[in-house]
């Protein structure tokens, strides 16, 4: 047994990938939320200017079809003040709890994660820019410990010990939101004097504030919406059909997030519009529910040309090599030309059928030539043979 | 008002009573620039002019802070980036922001002096420049940008680029030849508007310009117009020679600079409408009268191209597949070819037609793409009364 016979098919086609210049295989991973470089090669598309505003959203499309990058990219929209308005984004993807609770205490589950995606939002972006919280008065630093102290997993100090371990807010934030890109970490001085300013911030008194203060989500929209300065707060709902419970039933998934939806018109009177990111086999079914909704929020669906698909793959390439323009050409042998366009007319049109396919197609060259050559004419056959099975 | 360059370009000096042409892209920048003074939402506001050399990018962005200086609330800044890359660093960064900031600090009538380094290393942008954007529409003229350390473009990026390009009062304009550089940020990718500066299409606009440089040679500005292919810097080359022979006078200006190893390389590749590495070993064989070249591994092979790549004179061709030499140098490099190395002109097409009939045989699913080419190239070497038929096989 020779090494090459060992060594992993994927390894074989980064060292495969390396001799085009590639640095990363940009087609590796087929899930948007777990790609840590996805902000690399987000593509353009006009449905995308549909969704933002202030205004509630709901976006369909099925399984690979782009919900998540473009969740990804609307928190990222907000997160830099794109275009001049600070929008404060809440990335909520319903947790186990939530999917496990009885109807009945399903919304009060909805609310202690939702307030645990708002306090990490929040804690990150105090951390990226800690003049926001060094500007705020005594009690609105107040607020935002309480925030912190009631609604973060664990003790706030050893939370923001976390912070500050080498790398530690990269890997806390990648813990949040794994495919958003996050700023440059600031200095260890600036994290830690953060983290002093906001431990030696007066705690608030638990006292004066009633457990139904706490479990309205307006007490907090007044902290973000007042003096942190936010225009508006997206919640940013995805992968709720993740779940074995949700995966195959539109109809559970729709009663799960029933809670979010009859809450959405009157959140919009008070600056939260909910944006839910949700599978194309729910729209009929919230149509008919929801029809009320569907005459005053913003429904639009994902879809996807083949030029646009083809954008996606020569983003992705350019990515990988840091230059554009990129093709997959560029890896072809004289016998398969334009191949980017053949790729898009052998899968179904969505951005994960693409990636998969690629994928094979790698996988197809270096299990017949090794790590060396170009992509053949016969790789792709291959591949689009495997496709069809 | 720019910031001053440290080093030279090859392109002659700006001079506005000079400039011809180029309505269009003018026009493009000032509207995005009104419309954002007076309040609109534009959303494409990074703007990149790519083109081939001596297409006239520097002349348009000095064309443009003329023009724009001259509008209400708008503030034009020039930076050639090009001058600033030797040696990229943290350092070289924080002096190109210091200089902006001192710009906003001059417009605004603030007192200049070094910007605060606390400010500075808190916030994502210089107050300084946040104030100025309150007041002002900034635009501002990247140039060389492409050309540049890349290096120095990530960093660049990393500080400062990422904050500026989400303002919604800043508009970016880009100029860039050759390969570009791969920005990380989305909003520099996602929303722009991205154009190829072209060569003057007409020989009046080749006229016109040599006739406002005051040059005897513009009675034959068609002539010089379709030797040049109507790129600006051409003409003016063309038009300007002193020397007995043009043609080499232009060749030579046009890859000044260029290391004669890489020069000789693209002699070997500008009969080729296209290239890839496979090609760009064959044409080298050829050229050289060396065989063993082809014997290159595709890492040597491709290290070459790379190289070709750094003279940013080479660039990927999307809807040809294939890399291919400036269209402003090329067709001049293979003109000068063809009058002064015809033997060697003939042995590349020569070269060129036999290796795409071979690959029309052996790619049945490209056929007809290969042999298209063979065509093109045995109708070059009919135009210069020889025989395809006659080539040599190498």
């Amino acid at each position: 047994m020779n090494d090459d016979m060992l060594q992993a098919p994927w390894q074989r086609v980064n060292e495969w990938l390396r001799q085009f210049g590639f640095d990363h295989d940009p087609f590796r991973v087929p899930d948007a939320h777990e790609d840590e470089r996805l902000h690399e090669y987000l593509v353009a598309h006009e449905t995308f200017e549909t969704i933002r505003g202030d205004q509630v959203s709901f976006v369909f499309a099925p399984a690979g079809g782009g919900k998540s990058a473009f969740r990804t990219r609307l928190a990222r929209a907000c997160r830099v003040g794109e275009n001049g308005r600070w929008i404060f984004p809440i990335v909520y993807v319903p947790p186990e709890a939530v999917i496990l609770a009885a109807p009945a205490t399903r919304w009060h589950a909805h609310l202690q994660a939702i307030l645990l995606a708002l306090a990490l939002e929040l804690l990150l972006r105090l951390a990226y820019r800690p003049d926001e919280f060094s500007d705020l008065d005594t009690a609105s630093r107040q607020k935002v410990r309480l925030l912190f102290e009631r609604h973060l997993p664990g003790p706030l100090s050893h939370l923001l010990d976390q912070l500050q371990a080498p790398d530690g807010l990269l890997r806390f934030a990648h813990s949040y939101d794994r495919s958003a890109q996050w700023p440059k970490s600031p200095t260890p001085e600036t994290l830690n004097g953060f983290c002093d300013s906001l431990l030696t911030t007066p705690k608030p008194s638990f006292q004066s504030l009633s457990p139904e203060a706490d479990a309205d989500i307006g007490f907090w929209l007044d902290l973000l919406l007042g003096p942190l300065n936010f225009e508006a707060v997206y919640l940013l709902v995805d992968g709720a059909d993740a779940y074995p419970e949700t995966i195959h039933d539109p109809q559970e998934t729709l009663d799960l997030l029933s809670p979010l939806f009859e809450r959405a018109h009157g959140w919009a009177v008070h600056s939260l519009f909910l944006k839910a990111f949700l599978p194309a086999e729910l729209e009929p079914a919230f149509r008919s529910k929801w029809e009320q909704l569907t005459i005053t929020a913003n429904l639009c669906r994902i879809e996807w040309t083949q030029d646009m698909l083809i954008g996606l793959i020569r983003r992705r390439v350019e990515a990988a090599l840091g230059a554009s323009p990129g093709s997959l050409d560029m890896l072809c042998d004289p016998g398969l030309r334009d191949v980017d366009r053949l790729i898009v007319e052998s899968v179904d049109p969505y951005p994960r059928e693409v990636l998969v396919f690629i994928e094979r197609l790698f996988f197809e060259h270096v299990y017949r030539a090794g790590a060396e050559g170009k992509l053949t004419r016969a790789d792709l056959n291959a591949a689009r043979q495997w496709y069809k099975s | 008002m720019s910031l001053p360059a440290d080093g030279q370009t090859t392109a002659p000096p700006y001079n506005g009573a000079h400039f011809v042409n180029r309505e269009p892209e003018i026009e493009l920048v000032t509207a995005k620039a009104q419309r954002l003074s007076l309040g609109d939402l534009v959303r494409k506001r990074t703007i990149i002019f790519r083109s081939f050399k001596g297409t006239g990018r520097t002349w348009l962005l000095r064309r443009l802070e003329e023009k724009l200086q001259d509008l209400p609330g708008i503030t034009p800044l020039y930076i050639d980036l090009q001058a600033r890359s030797e040696n990229p660093s943290d350092e070289m960064v924080t002096a190109i922001v210091g200089n902006l900031v001192r710009f906003a600090r001059q417009i605004l009538g603030r007192q200049v002096g070094e910007p605060d380094a606390a400010a500075r290393a808190q916030k994502a942008l210089p107050q300084d420049i946040t104030d100025l954007l309150r007041e002002h529409v900034l635009v501002l003229l990247l140039d060389h940008v492409c050309e540049s350390d890349w290096s120095l473009l990530a960093l660049l990026e990393d500080r400062f680029l990422a904050h500026l390009a989400p303002q919604p009062r800043v508009l970016l304009v880009i100029a860039c030849r050759g390969q570009a550089y791969h920005w990380k940020t989305p909003e520099l990718r996602l929303n722009t508007d991205e154009h190829r500066l072209e060569a003057f299409d007409q020989p009046d606009t080749t006229r016109m310009q040599l006739e406002r440089l005051n040059l005897p040679a513009a009675s034959r500005y068609v002539d010089i117009h379709n030797l040049s292919g109507g790129y600006p810097y051409g003409n003016r080359l063309l038009a300007t020679s002193t020397e007995s022979d043009a043609l080499q006078a232009a060749v030579d200006a046009l890859l000044t600079g260029i290391p004669p190893e890489k020069r000789s390389w693209l002699e070997a590749l500008c009969i080729l409408r296209v290239f890839d590495e496979e090609r760009l070993a064959r044409l080298l064989a050829v050229y050289f009268g060396n065989p063993v070249v082809q014997d290159w591994s595709y890492r040597e092979i491709r290290q070459h191209r790379q190289e070709l790549l750094h003279t940013k004179l080479v660039d990927w061709q999307t809807e040809a597949g294939g890399w291919a030499i400036d269209s402003a140098i090329g067709p001049l490099l293979e003109r000068y070819l063809r009058e002064k190395k015809l033997q060697t002109w003939r042995r590349l097409h020569c070269a060129a037609y036999h290796l795409y009939l071979l690959w029309a045989a052996e790619y049945p699913d490209e056929a007809q793409r290969w042999q298209n080419e063979a065509d093109y190239h045995a109708g070059c070497l009919r135009a210069a009364n020889q025989d395809p038929e006659q080539c040599p096989e190498d």
